[in-house]
């Protein structure tokens, strides 16, 4: 638990569930009752979960895109630049700009950007490496949250109703409900 | 359970044994699927690592003396000036191609059995891709000049690559396709990273999982994103792993040798690394299993797919080398006819019939059901597809080369002690990677397991309310 020597300034509720009926109905409850800062956990991908809180489809393609496009026109430029402008090469009389040998870099290009955007991308959107997150504070959480059992968390603005929304995810079944509070 | 299993098999018409084994929930699976981990490994392993320690002295010995001697350390002349060098890296690269294909091209495909083996196959990938990239490296001679030629770099020559060539291909090609596999399995390793630092005992352990896991904490929000990246991994990883052995055949096909100069390269390539890659999947895997304790995971479905697979690229293979020498005769040019001649009857001729024996015959035996589901078989039979392999590449290197257009360019090819030593200490430095990779991260994709698991189930009590709630654990009846 936090070592409050300031005062908290949000509050983590996270309720222990066995089986995805549990925690899609509280996902359910939870964002009926108003609650828009709701999160689920568990070991592996969960359908059901983005329909039952609402999120808007990822903006990965996107980002990917992106990638796809700056990777095929950049290595499209580049080869154009260096072997046709800055340096030409003269290969056995070939034409300066030979756009069917160009092909196989920029392929090569479109994927390579494509997955490192990606990859970042994907990194960027989670906000991910973060070693620490008050969730960690739980250890019933850590215990099973990664190997076992979903989870989901409600996060409030510390002391408003904490008490109020544990008794409600117990009563949709939740196995175990926890109280963690985030330190400034 | 029994009628679980009776059901999984009787759900999906093609399959016999099922994917999964035992009465698992998420809690045993974990235990399961990272015993390995935390379990002190035994004799055996101090053993095999010790011998592939001994292997990456031998890597780091060969290395030594090519770079203190030069490339003349090296069976290399004229006109073979290609030999062990490339044979080794096509061999290494067609290694990779396995992992690849298991872990995008039937993620697409949504073949679930692929979730137990694709982590170690993918490893297998990224090792296998760190052994070919030594040789192009090393066979500069001096590769702390490569950099200068290789990459788009301004160096103070002002020359750069010449991008028509298909060695410039091959460098974007295959580092490309290790910069892509790498983050590829890094992505799906890193819900089993947080895992095993949530479940670490000691500090160190903690740690290093912890960092190594960017802090993951399975949110569903990053959940979402994960699947559609990872999706997205999987669909430029399927042209990627097709494109790669293409253009290393275009290090060949583009070339007009006879031997060499023949539009059939890409896919017969492709076929073959395919081919090699999943018998090296199987002779690692074969042992894997048993001294990991993942006979419940990795079972006698997925190693008889793999053959499966193994006796189609076989076929494949076997219609290239038929297309391959009915070309060179329909030709009617003499040139390439007498290459053909030549491989067969030839100096190099017991290559050549080693390579038609472990290419062409031993695949054919995985038609029987008998020696498909026979692990000392199966197990022997995927070292001689290897062996087959590499047989290969050194028929189309050498003797394509030896003999030239005139006779007065006729020239044996002989490797040396370094080029046999610096092959031995690549297989020494791939087995050091592997069996490090077995030590210290989980061998079976976890998270995907327990995902393939949780929809089986929920796939049962959607279809056979009755029939599930007596089979299932308490507490999971309810889905």
């Amino acid at each position: 638990m936090a070592h409050a020597t300031t005062e908290p300034t949000r509050s983590w509720i996270l309720a222990e569930f066995t089986h995805l009926d549990g925690l899609l109905s509280a996902c359910r409850k939870m964002k009926a009752a108003g609650h828009s800062d709701i999160d689920t956990y568990s070991p592996y991908p969960l359908h059901g979960v983005d329909e039952a809180l609402g999120w808007k489809p990822s903006r990965i393609p996107f980002i990917a895109a992106t990638g796809a496009v700056l990777g095929g026109t950049g290595a499209l430029l580049m080869m154009y630049y260096l072997n046709a402008v800055h340096y030409p090469i003269n290969v056995a009389n070939r034409l300066l700009i030979s756009t069917p040998t160009w092909i196989p870099i920029m392929f090569e290009c479109t994927v390579l950007l494509t997955g490192l955007c990606t990859f970042f991308g994907l990194n960027a959107l989670n906000g991910l490496p973060r070693p620490h997150h008050p969730v960690f504070e739980s250890e019933a959480f850590v215990k099973t949250a990664t190997s076992s059992a979903y989870w989901i968390s409600v996060t409030v603005p510390s002391g408003e109703g904490d008490q109020q929304i544990m008794d409600e995810l117990r009563a949709v079944g939740a196995r175990t409900v926890d109280l963690v509070k985030e330190v400034p | 359970m029994a009628t679980e299993h009776a059901h999984a098999a009787a759900a999906d018409p093609l399959a016999g044994v099922p994917v999964l084994l035992g009465n698992h929930t998420d809690e045993t699976l974990t235990d399961t699927l990272f015993g390995h981990v935390w379990r002190k490994p035994g004799f055996g392993w101090y053993a095999l690592f010790g011998l592939a320690l001994a292997g990456f002295g031998l890597f780091v010995l060969a290395i030594a003396v090519t770079l203190y001697k030069g490339i003349g350390a090296w069976g290399n002349n004229i006109p073979v000036g290609w030999a062990f060098g490339i044979i080794n890296f096509v061999w290494w690269i067609g290694i990779g191609h396995a992992g690849t294909l298991i872990s995008a091209i039937l993620l697409l495909f949504q073949q679930k059995w692929r979730t137990s083996i694709n982590r170690f196959a993918e490893a297998m990938t990224i090792f296998a891709v760190i052994q070919a990239l030594v040789f192009p490296v090393i066979h500069t001679g001096r590769p702390w000049y490569a950099a200068y030629f290789l990459f788009p770099y301004p160096s103070t020559n002002s020359i750069w690559p010449q991008f028509k060539s298909p060695l410039m291909w091959d460098v974007f090609a295959v580092s490309t396709y290790f910069t892509i596999s790498l983050l590829f399995w890094f992505m799906g390793l890193i819900p089993d990273l947080a895992s095993l630092r949530d479940r670490s005992k000691g500090k160190l352990q903690k740690i290093v999982y912890g960092i190594l896991s960017l802090g993951w904490r399975g949110s569903g929000k990053h959940w979402h994103n994960w699947k559609v990246a990872y999706l997205i991994m999987a669909g430029i990883s399927t042209p990627l792993v097709l494109s790669v052995h293409s253009v290393v055949s275009f290090d060949f096909a583009v070339a007009l040798l006879p031997g060499w100069h023949a539009t059939i390269f890409p896919p017969y390539f492709v076929a073959g690394a395919v081919f090699s890659g999943f018998a090296m999947v199987v002779t690692w895997i074969v042992p894997a299993r048993r001294f990991l304790g993942l006979k419940d995971v990795i079972t006698m479905r997925h190693l008889e797919n793999m053959n499966k697979i193994i006796l189609v690229t076989g076929l494949i293979v076997s219609y290239g080398y038929l297309m391959e020498h009915f070309i060179a005769w329909y030709s009617g040019n003499e040139y390439e006819w007498s290459v053909f001649v030549n491989r067969a009857t030839g100096p190099y001729a017991g290559v050549y019939w080693l390579m038609i024996t472990c290419n062409v015959v031993t695949p054919n035996l995985f038609w029987f059901k008998k020696i498909r589901t026979s692990i000392p078989a199966m197990w022997i039979l995927s070292i001689l597809v290897n062996i087959g392999m590499w047989c290969e590449r050194f028929i189309i290197i050498v003797t394509s080369l030896h003999r030239g257009f005139v006779p007065s360019t006729w020239e044996m090819y002989y490797p040396t002690w370094v080029d046999f030593t610096l092959f031995a200490g690549t297989i020494g430095f791939f087995s050091t990677l592997f069996l490090l990779f077995m030590r210290f991260l989980p061998a079976v994709a976890t998270a995907e397991v327990k995902e393939a698991r949780h929809e089986m189930e929920i796939g049962h009590v959607h279809h056979h309310p009755g029939l599930m709630k007596a089979g299932l654990p308490e507490g999971h009846a309810a889905h």
